[in-house]
């Protein structure tokens, strides 16, 4: 299997402190070490393959913020918890330790990403790199 | 002792001697006096507001997505801030970008007011100090003027000293930029709404003056519409394409074609708002548009790649800056019209007319700067029937032919470094595939989303022509790009603000949407349509102005009327309104402040701070900038959030870098007081925001209604509301929004239709005490309703204070 982290150009971040890529394994060991770990999912997410994906992923009993208008496609889905969020407000939210998160049980410790415009992910990731506490 | 008035007068014995008066010490101050209340405000300076802005910023918290992380302003650095550490000269990331935010805003404040001195130079040296500024039925003719300086200027003269405030104050602005003056990001946001309220007196400045001098609509309803879109145009004939914002210079060209009778001989057309205001120039009273409209800045390449213009005349603002470049490829002369955009081409303004025409030509110049206007609006025509005739002969063609085409879409080599490169992320690879195959349908779509800026053709490896590829393949939807625009009408007259001021108020109009701004739009231009449709529909009054304005007017509905064409331009509910180009913003934010002066008798005179928290607390309006992309979108985007306006961004917004984003969980910040005792009242969270964006349209109706929602509103206004936000949630999300309850006061605030079915809700989910015998709410709201209310965030205007 190629090795596909290595020399990869990520184009959600800029500035001197970039993303990394990195393989699905450690991401995997990332979210299963997480606490509070929250899947976020945009718009685009509403393609069929990309969405049948995102169910698979949430029903391992992780919370899913629906950005845009991705809660369409979550809707009375049997073992999900999806709830609607703006990605700015949410952006916005993350940073502060009193947000007591969509559940009420407190801020979280992790995000997933998937399906949004690169261009959008990107600002709302320099929030959340530069100004969480 | 006589007291020295402004005016003119001669003098006796002395022969070409005439003595202007223009504006006297403490005169303004004097005049406003004598007339009745004057607000603590006059001329705010940059710290006569602050205490305002502190309030909306303590509710509406400041949000930074830095673009860069680094600061580069000086010597100093480089400095890496991330993380918001501090940089070589002590600010941090918050600030640095609040710095940024606020530079942005002076930049479009400038650009309008700049655009504004120009016009009013040229004006006066025309018309005279004392033309007097007819702008429709109103007693207020500038009501972003008299609330900022307390003048209420009656003649273009009157203008020049709110102007000359406006630009002191943008200087004070400007020097705060320089490294070593302010360090805290809070007080950059000040001055930030500072300068986004001196653009709408610049651009209020700017349009009024316009409107009295070159016969625009004055508030009138029934203005006029226009022919819009790439295919209204006739390439048979000579074709003089304008592009930028300032109609000034074109006016000449317009008369001369009148005089000359060559207006049914050669077109005139137009890309930005030059477009918008050529079409208004001389159509008081329901004449016929004199140009045609192009589109938007998202055109101003397709057009010139076309190869239809013969040649190109520039002004300012929003005009690229490879204009002259591109167009030298395909033999268009430009002719640039304003100091701002001179492209090194050599000053011929005082050259004889022949002179200039034989060089342009020849081709021994590629353009030529020419600020008389008198010259401009001779040569500008006649070089376009000689560059048309020469043009043909040498069979100037732009884009690829049939071969060519195929060529190109087989040289791909389908690296994406195109896709990447795009600020859309269109997905151009795809429909190179598609074209090889015959299939032109993924590049028509393309046309559409792509905002031309040619940044694709600078990234690919095989210097594909990328836009000309997409250009070529959409040749058949060029050609159908035919639409209708209401011209624009100018200011809301002050009987429709008498009419509809309490229906806004109360909430039984459910609100403006003011839909502004430019065309970066993420997903293509008929993103307004359904905005604009679905809003209209639901008896919202909707706005438009500058590009938005234009792009509305290309689509048809299924009986083949524009939106223009269907709806009314009187301000009402369920109406559609162009207010005219991108200065014509000021009336918008100029009809909030009307609806507080003449609906409810506010004094306005210098009065900023109490008729912002009124817009705030009572007047429904949403500002929507899906395709905002210029500095100056930042500019009127701030301006209206200082009054009291919420404004939606479209995603590309977000490289604002700042967004002022409430956090509904803070109860505490959702309060007001009555006016009436001083006492604290809960408010819901609405509006949320003052600045943010939405990522689909989908997403974005919802918040649209959500956010016209008011402490003022009366039962009959909050159900309507409330309807909405409902509707539009469960129709574009799918879903009944999970805090619709926040907003019930008690059960006539429910939508009627569902109000058994929603108290049900209140009681099972959330425990709210219904008794059900009276289908009543017996416990549960944290807000009440209370329709003598007087909801304020300003304590001096409570009565106890």
């Amino acid at each position: 299997m190629v090795d596909v982290t290595k020399n990869l150009k990520v184009y959600t971040t800029y500035g001197p402190k970039t993303a990394k890529g990195t393989k699905p394994a450690i991401v995997a060991k990332m979210i299963e070490k997480a606490k509070r770990p929250l899947f976020v999912v945009g718009s685009e997410v509403l393609e069929e393959e990309l969405l049948a994906r995102a169910k698979a992923i949430a029903k391992k009993g992780i919370p899913v913020a629906a950005t845009g208008h991705s809660i369409k496609g979550f809707i009375d889905e049997e073992g999900v918890d999806a709830k609607y969020i703006n990605i700015h407000f949410l952006g916005t939210f993350l940073c502060d330790p009193k947000w007591g998160g969509l559940d009420d049980n407190g801020c979280y410790d992790l995000i997933i990403l998937l399906g949004h415009k690169k261009y959008y992910i990107n600002q709302v990731l320099s929030g959340l790199k530069n100004f969480q506490t | 002792m006589s007291e020295l008035k402004t005016g003119t007068f001669s003098v006796s014995d002395l022969e070409n001697v005439q003595i202007n008066i223009g504006s006297i010490v403490g005169a303004i101050e004097k005049t406003a006096a004598e007339e009745g209340e004057v607000g603590p405000t006059v001329k705010p300076n940059i710290s006569g507001l602050r205490d305002w802005d502190y309030k909306l910023l303590e509710r509406y918290n400041p949000v930074y997505t830095p673009m860069c992380d680094q600061c580069c302003y000086c010597t100093f650095g480089a400095c890496d801030l991330t993380g918001n550490k501090e940089g070589a000269c002590g600010i941090n990331m918050e600030g640095h970008n609040a710095r940024e935010f606020m530079l942005r805003v002076i930049t479009g404040a400038s650009a309008h007011s700049g655009h504004g001195r120009h016009l009013l130079h040229h004006l006066i040296d025309k018309y005279g100090a004392d033309y007097p500024l007819k702008v429709g039925q109103t007693n207020i003719i500038a009501p972003n003027v008299q609330i900022v300086t307390g003048k209420k200027p009656e003649t273009l003269g009157d203008l020049e000293d709110a102007l000359d405030y406006v630009e002191e104050q943008l200087v004070q602005l400007l020097a705060c930029v320089h490294v070593g003056q302010e360090g805290e990001a809070i007080d950059f946001e000040s001055k930030a709404m500072h300068g986004g309220m001196l653009d709408h007196v610049g651009m209020e400045i700017s349009d009024i003056a316009q409107i009295a001098c070159l016969e625009m609509p004055k508030a009138d309803e029934n203005a006029p519409l226009s022919e819009i879109g790439m295919g209204t145009i006739d390439s048979e004939k000579p074709v003089l394409l304008v592009i930028g914002h300032n109609v000034a210079g074109v006016t000449n060209i317009i008369d001369y074609m009148e005089d000359h009778d060559l207006t049914e001989n050669m077109e005139l057309c137009g890309l930005c708002c030059t477009a918008l205001d050529m079409t208004r120039y001389r159509t008081e009273g329901g004449d016929v548009p004199k140009a045609k409209v192009v589109g938007t800045l998202a055109k101003e390449l397709k057009m010139i790649r076309s190869g239809v213009p013969d040649v190109i005349v520039v002004d300012e603002q929003c005009v690229r800056a490879d204009v002259l470049r591109e167009a030298k490829e395909l033999m268009m002369p430009v002719i640039t019209t304003n100091e701002k955009i001179m492209y090194g081409l050599p000053n011929r303004s005082d050259d004889d007319v022949e002179d200039i025409i034989d060089d342009l030509k020849s081709g021994r110049d590629d353009g030529a700067l020419i600020l008389d206007f008198e010259k401009l609006g001779e040569v500008a025509p006649r070089l376009t029937q000689e560059m048309s005739k020469i043009r043909k002969e040498k069979g100037v063609v732009s884009l690829p032919t049939e071969e060519e085409f195929n060529e190109l879409t087989s040289r791909c080599v389908h690296c994406l470094a195109c896709e990447l490169e795009c600020p859309t992320n269109l997905p151009i690879s795809d429909a190179m595939t598609a074209a090889e195959e015959g299939d032109l349908r993924p590049f028509e779509i393309l046309h559409d989303k792509c905002v031309a800026c040619g940044r694709c053709e600078q990234a690919c490896p095989k210097d594909i022509p990328v836009l000309n590829v997409i250009e070529k393949a959409s040749q058949k939807v060029i050609r159908e790009e035919i639409g209708k625009v209401r011209v624009g009408r100018g200011q809301i007259s002050d009987p429709e603000i008498r009419e509809e001021g309490v229906n806004l108020v109360m909430g039984t109009t459910p609100g403006i949407i003011a839909m502004v701004g430019c065309s970066n739009y993420p997903d293509g231009t008929k993103d307004l349509y359904r905005i604009a449709d679905e809003m209209l529909r639901r008896n919202y009054i909707v706005l438009m102005s500058g590009c938005s304005a234009m792009d509305l007017g290309m689509y048809q509905n299924e009986d083949g009327e524009t939106l223009y064409e269907k709806y009314s331009a009187k301000f009402q509910k369920g109406n559609l309104i162009n207010v005219g180009s991108c200065v014509s913003n000021s009336h918008i934010t100029a009809a909030a402040i009307k609806v507080a002066a003449i609906f409810a008798q506010r004094n306005i005179t210098g009065n900023y701070e109490e008729i912002a928290d009124y817009v705030l607390n009572r007047v429904g309006a949403v500002g929507v900038a899906w395709g905002a992309y210029s500095q100056k979108a930042s500019s009127i985007g701030t301006g209206c959030n200082r009054l009291g306006i919420p404004v939606i961004l479209g995603p590309h917004g977000s490289k604002y870098r700042r967004a002022l984003i409430g956090k509904p969980y803070e109860e505490d910040k959702w309060k007001v007081l009555d006016a009436r005792n001083g006492e604290t009242m809960d408010i819901p969270a609405a509006p949320e925001f003052l600045l943010t964006t939405a990522e689909t349209i989908d997403e974005m109706m919802p918040m649209l209604a959500k956010n016209c929602i008011r402490p003022s509103d009366n039962n009959m206004g909050r159900m309507i509301k409330l309807t909405h936000y409902i509707e539009l949630s469960e129709k574009y999300l799918g879903i009944i929004p999970d805090d619709w309850y926040k907003f019930v006061r008690r059960e006539t605030d429910l939508p009627l239709a569902r109000r058994e079915e929603l108290l049900k809700k209140l009681e099972q989910e959330l425990g709210w005490e219904i008794d059900w015998n009276k289908k009543k709410i017996i416990s549960g709201p944290t807000s009440k309703l209370d329709v003598s209310a007087q909801p304020t965030n300003v304590k001096r205007l409570c009565k106890e204070a």
